[in-house]
């Protein structure tokens, strides 16, 4: 089974998202800062986490530039969700390795076809 | 008195009497002079009259003209008058003018004053005139005086060439054919000048004369000629051309095809660059192909990019930019070729094909790999030389394309791109603002921290954060604002932006920073308080006690490590007691550090340690710590725990002796051996074979029965390993029945017979046990792990993934069982790459490999790997009487490494009958293993006859330069044989003492030119303080005139040659002092000695390739002279060869000192740049008149 980490501050958010992960047969790890993500990271070695870019103690930018940089991390697959959507933001996200780039708002079901996507390589 | 005054008067008027009458004389033939030039131009003008009418008659009655002309009994006025005639003559009169000449006699005087005349100007003259007569009796003559050896004047030979062109009458071609059959650097070439001036009037004799198999030199000029004609009707014969046996033949039929530029040629040029075994050939060919191909020819051009000389790689680059293929991978490719000459050509090429433009646009693309692949190619162009061509790209609008461009600079290391970038620390968009600090912090430039520091305001986090981490990367940090403005950013919510602030001050002293470090230590984010307690730690003080004892127990494994760490670094009782008392923890990693922690304190302090301690993790972490002493001490405490009641901590016991450097390991072993317990059995087996105890494996052939395979297994591994022969012959047998498949094959390999070898390869050919030994590999560790990758690499499907050691066991295999030479030869390359010497398989493959190239490589893999065994010593000795020069190269140099003294006789014999290639390394081995025992080597060198190995001596003795060696060199310069006097100089020259200087310039006037030769290069080292070089400057051998031309001088020693050479007639000598005198910028001895040279030979001395290092030259003396002068001489000479670098010119017109400016103005004026025109315009307003009037004439000259 694949586990996905989504860390967001917006505990709304990470519920609706947890729960339809779950619903489509993903195993879910949950962060609601920066800092927590990373450990969860390094502890679950989920196959994807979901990263929102303006967080408490570490930004998305931050914690997906960790994860690339670590060798033992690095195929982690990363996924960045964000209101921030101007071109700056989005080269960003780029060069710090980010897999893919969703801005909010979000359709949930959208954001499950997407991982799908990616679970399956 | 009086009577001395009265002769003093008559002296004065004597005097005076004198000095009236020279006077007088001489404004006599002066006067006389005026009146004679006066009668000579009326009776000029008088014959200009007559010459006029007929002129004006179209020289109808010539004859009559003849009559008045011999009636003037005037041939100066009459020659004077017809010259001047003659100038303007058009072709319908030519004829009749020419009859005049020849009628008058005149063209008969040329004819003879060409060869006979005194004076140079006349013979000049002469030729000239013969010229534009169309003289053509008078070829052989013109021929003559273009290579009469004693004819000194360049400008009688120039004017006899160019007299030649100026015929272009179809009988003058097959002469000057002939001329050309005869090899002379200077006529040569301007015979095929004048030959290309005739056009199609020598295109069919030329052609004819590519079939000339008598003379090699005419078919090289014909088929040059040719293609600088553009002769398009010679292609067929050129073609034909491609195959002839002379290289320099082929070489100038490929160039000439490829300067006809026609596309039937492809095909063939193709073939001969790949094919012809002349690099020369080859690169001309390839050069060729750019011209006459298209993308057809790419495929060969690509090919010729792996070709071995770097030559011909680069013609094929600058072939492949002329055709500009789509494709451009094969240039990319080049990016990375060994040779940085080709390299940088490639990142030029792409430049000029647009691929750079290209590239720098896929930086802004979203798609990765677009990006990536655009990076990583101009990154390469970058570090092949276009970094320049890079900066202006951080001006890209596109702000993707600025941050990437920074990050690629930064990546290779662009120092120079520091100004450049550091205005994009305010740059309008902030990842481009966060790349410019990266880049800043890691090209780390001396202001390095004044750039960065306006980032720490940055609006947006990321650039904060990347200011603080520049910041802690570039260390050093005084500025004290920017201290507190750090200190202030530790209140940031952001977790990293508080770590880099730790990090970036964590290490000073101030009061506020350990405030900042108390709070950090506590922080929510571990990353944080790590950060906090790594600059604990390097405080190493007492007053972190506290601190450091409550991090043992942080939730994050990192914290407690460093926190143990840092205690341990105390080292004071009251330090180490909290570690103790954290012995117990379950905590792995943590008992890890507290055990390496203990282990630097040493066996004592673990033994007092081991008093208190009870529980099993405990006593665990202290025998651990015990093995990581490393200790023999430690065995005495290792026998006692090898008696516990606890199996682990026996097993753990064995593990630690395996770890212990000497000592007498077997009391504790023994026992363990018939342990009760199969893990504490295991462990000592693997203990036994990781320390090579030899002694206990006697004990190991009976455990081969042992109740526990696991057991069993270990053991043959540990029997393979090193148990030697009759372990090896015992697997085997029945024994190896009773171990795993997988095992038994690892344990043959690691014995290495070939039996051995060959079993296990049998045994590996079965899928399960491959299987087997994979899941082995993924869960041991350590130096058995190596040991099953060596035998899983044996079988190819199993080899993927596998790493260094794999790599060398298929090596190994390769090298022993493979039919393949090349095989052979690669797989012995690879073992020396790996550092890897399975000693019996090179040494055997040394001595009975048929193949040469393989018995070299094994050479080199024996020669790889230290320390040397006496088998590959003795395999080394018997390479140096390989029949293969190469081989015996490859065994010199590995003698050389050895550096054995008693080799050095061997090694003297060897030089005999020996090419460069082993000379070199035969001398360079002797070197080595002479250099601590000189006399003895001198004691060889005496009982010496072959004077190869004489000469070579010398050599080796110059290298080391040593006074024992001094003796021998000195009687050596009387030694009968030229080779080894030359020797003997070389090797003073290495000696620097006046004693070797006083014997050097005794061989100064040497009767052998080597030795001469050798000598320059030797006074060139030792300083040459006697003028040894002063008279080899003006030796008659022209070799030793343009050596002493090119060593390398210090300045002084150029100087005085310069007075020498500049007045030596070979063009290429002058050429050669005034490279070095750019060289050592000298600009002012430069100008001073380029005004002396005569117009015609300025450009020639001046020409490429001695332009581009003599215009940097001046450059660099331009702008780092503080003396006007000098700075104004390097103006004049830029000016006087034409060159006119732009930046120069900008500097030298804003230059503070009115001359230079002057100069510049001068050298600017006919610069078409608009910078250089606007700057020249300010010039107009400039405060000092004479540079004002300076850039007023130099329009004027432009004008005029």
């Amino acid at each position: 089974m694949t586990t996905v980490l989504i860390a967001d501050d917006h505990a709304d958010l990470l519920a609706i998202l947890s729960g339809r992960l779950k619903a489509a047969g993903f195993e879910v790890l949950e962060a609601k800062n920066g800092s927590e993500a990373l450990t969860q990271v390094r502890q679950g070695r989920p196959e994807i986490a979901i990263l929102d870019v303006m967080m408490p103690e570490l930004n998305g930018f931050q914690v997906c530039r960790k994860i690339k940089a670590d060798r033992e991390l690095a195929e982690t697959k990363v996924v960045l969700l964000t209101a921030k959507s101007t071109d700056a933001d989005r080269f960003w996200g780029a060069e710090v390795g980010a897999d893919l780039y969703l801005t909010k708002p979000i359709d949930p079901a959208e954001v499950v076809r997407r991982i799908q996507e990616l679970a399956l390589g | 008195m009086i009577l001395g005054s009265t002769w003093a008067l008559y002296l004065a008027l004597v005097f005076g009497l004198l000095t009236v009458l020279v006077l007088g004389a001489f404004a006599a033939r002066r006067v006389s002079a005026y009146f004679l030039e006066r009668r000579l131009a009326r009776r000029v003008r008088r014959i200009e009259a007559i010459l006029k009418e007929h002129r004006d008659a179209q020289f109808k009655e010539v004859d009559r003209l003849l009559f008045q002309l011999a009636e003037a009994q005037d041939n100066k006025a009459v020659e004077l008058a017809l010259g001047g005639v003659m100038a303007g003559v058009g072709e319908t009169e030519r004829a009749s003018v020419e009859k005049l000449y020849r009628s008058l006699g005149i063209a008969a005087r040329y004819h003879k004053d060409v060869s006979t005349a005194r004076e140079w100007s006349v013979r000049a003259s002469s030729a000239r005139a013969l010229g534009q007569l169309r003289y053509y009796e008078a070829i052989p003559a013109l021929v003559k005086a273009m290579r009469d050896p004693h004819e000194d004047s360049q400008s009688v030979k120039l004017a006899a060439a160019q007299a030649l062109g100026q015929m272009r009458a179809a009988e003058a071609v097959p002469l000057l054919l002939a001329e050309l059959a005869v090899i002379d650097e200077w006529a040569s070439p301007r015979i095929a000048e004048v030959l290309t001036g005739f056009g199609d009037t020598a295109t069919d004799p030329l052609i004819q004369a590519l079939s000339d198999e008598a003379h090699v030199n005419v078919r090289v000029w014909a088929a040059q000629i040719l293609g600088q004609s553009n002769a398009r009707k010679a292609v067929p014969e050129l073609l034909a051309r491609l195959q002839d046996r002379a290289s320099t033949v082929r070489m100038s039929a490929a160039e000439a095809l490829g300067k006809i530029g026609d596309k039937r040629a492809a095909t063939d040029l193709m073939d001969l660059a790949r094919r012809d075994p002349v690099s020369t050939v080859r690169a001309e060919a390839a050069r060729a192909l750019g011209r006459v191909g298209d993308e057809t020819v790419i495929d060969s051009l690509v090919v010729l990019l792996d070709d071995p000389d770097y030559w011909t790689r680069l013609r094929a680059i600058e072939a492949i930019e002329l055709i500009r293929p789509k494709d451009t991978s094969a240039l990319d490719r080049a990016l990375t070729d060994p040779s940085a000459e080709v390299r940088g050509r490639a990142a030029i090429a792409l430049e000029r094909i647009g691929v750079l433009v290209e590239r720098v646009t896929e930086l802004a693309s979203d798609d990765r790999r677009l990006v990536e692949r655009a990076r990583k190619t101009l990154e390469e162009m970058g570090r092949a030389g276009l970094s320049e061509s890079l900066l202006s790209q951080l001006e890209n609008p596109d702000f993707r394309v600025r941050a990437r461009v920074t990050e690629i600079l930064a990546e290779i290391g662009a120092k120079a791109a520091v100004p450049a970038i550091a205005p994009l620390v305010r740059d309008a968009s902030w990842p481009v603002r966060a790349r410019a600090v990266e880049a800043i912090a890691r090209l780390h430039p001396e202001d390095g921290v004044q750039l960065v520091l306006p980032a720490l305001g940055d609006s947006e986090e990321t650039v904060r954060s990347a200011a603080i981490a520049a910041l802690q990367a570039m260390g050093r940090l005084d500025d004290r604002r920017g201290v507190e403005q750090l200190i202030a950013m530790f209140d940031s919510a952001n977790a990293e932006v508080r770590e880099s602030v730790v990090a970036a001050v964590g290490g000073r002293d101030d009061p506020s920073i350990v405030d900042l470090l108390r709070r950090a230590l506590l922080d929510p984010s571990a990353e944080v308080r790590l950060a906090a307690v790594r600059a604990v730690k390097a405080r190493a003080s007492m007053e972190w006690l506290g601190e450091l004892e409550a991090r043992l127990s942080d939730p994050a494994t990192e914290v407690r490590v460093e926190a143990a760490e840092g205690l341990g670094r105390l080292g004071t009782q009251a330090a180490l007691d909290p570690l103790t008392h954290s012995m117990s923890t379950p905590d792995r990693e943590l008992r890890e550090a507290l055990s390496k922690v203990l282990a630097d304190r040493g066996v004592p302090a673990i033994r007092e340690l081991l008093a208190t301690t009870t529980t099993t993790e405990g006593l665990l972490a202290l025998v651990w710590s015990l093995g990581k002493t490393r200790d023999p001490a430690a065995i005495e405490i290792l026998v006692e725990l090898a008696k516990r009641p606890e199996s682990t901590i026996r097993a753990a016991v064995a593990g630690a002796t395996a770890k212990l450097l000497g000592g007498a390991p077997m009391p504790i072993l023994r026992p363990l051996l018939v342990d009760t317990d199969e893990r504490v059995r295991a462990a000592a087996v693997n203990a036994t074979a990781q320390l090579g105890a030899t002694e206990l494996v006697p004990l190991l052939f009976p455990m081969l029965e042992d109740p526990d395979r696991f057991v069993r297994n270990r053991v043959a591994l540990a029997l393979g390993r090193i148990g030697g022969a009759p372990a090896a012959e015992h697997l085997l047998g029945d024994a190896g029945r009773a171990v795993e498949p997988a095992f038994l094959a690892a344990a043959l390999l690691a014995g290495g017979s070939d039996q051995g070898l060959n079993r296990a390869l049998g045994i590996l050919k079965d899928s399960a046990t491959k299987r087997r030994l994979e899941g082995l590999l993924r869960r041991e560790s350590g130096e058995l792990q190596v040991v099953l990758r060596k035998a899983l690499s044996l079988d190819e499907s199993g080899a993927e993934d596998l790493g260094e050691q794999d790599l060398g066991a298929r090596y190994t295999e390769l090298l022993a069982t493979s039919s393949s030479p090349e095989l052979r030869a690669r797989a012995a390359r690879g073992l020396k790459a790996l550092g890897l010497a399975p000693v019996a398989l090179l040494t055997r493959s040394v001595r009975s490999d048929p193949d040469p190239s393989v018995r070299a490589a094994c050479v080199a893999a024996l020669a790889a790997a230290t320390p040397y065994s006496d088998d590959a010593i003795r395999g080394f000795l018997d390479a140096l009487k390989d029949p293969i020069g190469a081989v015996r190269t490859e065994a010199a140099r590995a003698l050389g490494a050895v550096a054995d003294p008693a080799h050095s006789a061997v090694l003297l014999g060897a030089l005999v009958g020996a090419d460069e290639a082993l000379s070199e390394a035969l001398i360079e081995a002797l070197s080595r293993v002479s250099a601590g025992s000189v006399r003895d080597f001198s004691d060889v060198l005496m009982g010496t006859q072959d004077e190869a190995a004489l000469a070579g001596g010398a050599r080796v003795l110059g290298m080391l330069a040593h006074k024992d060696g001094l003796p021998l060199i000195l009687r050596w310069r009387t030694h009968p044989k030229a080779r080894v006097r030359a020797a003997a100089a070389d090797a003073l020259g290495h000696f620097g003492s006046v004693e070797a200087e006083r014997a050097l310039f005794d061989l100064v006037t040497d009767a052998q030119e080597e030795v001469r030769l050798s000598v320059v290069s030797a006074l060139a080292r030792t300083g040459d303080s006697a003028g040894g070089l002063d008279r080899l400057g003006r030796d008659p051998s022209l070799a030793v005139r343009l050596k002493v031309a090119s060593v390398e001088l210090r300045s002084g020693l150029a100087l005085r040659l310069l007075e020498v050479q500049r007045s030596d007639p070979d063009e290429r000598i002058r050429r050669a002092s005034y490279m070095r005198l750019a060289a050592l910028g000298l600009a002012e001895a430069l100008r001073d000695a380029l005004a002396t040279e005569p117009d015609d030979a300025l450009p020639r001395v001046t020409a490429p390739p001695i332009e581009a290092p003599v215009v940097a030259g001046l450059v660099d003396t331009f702008e780092q002279s503080l003396r006007p002068e000098a700075r104004c001489a390097a103006i004049e000479v830029l000016r006087a060869i034409g060159a006119r670098p732009v930046a120069t010119m900008l500097r030298a017109l804003a230059d503070p000192a009115p001359e230079v400016r002057i100069a510049a103005a001068h050298l600017a004026a006919p610069s078409n740049e608009e910078e250089v025109k606007r700057a020249l315009e300010a010039l107009l307003r400039d405060p000092d008149p004479e540079v004002r009037d300076a850039v007023r004439r130099g329009k004027l000259t432009l004008i005029g």
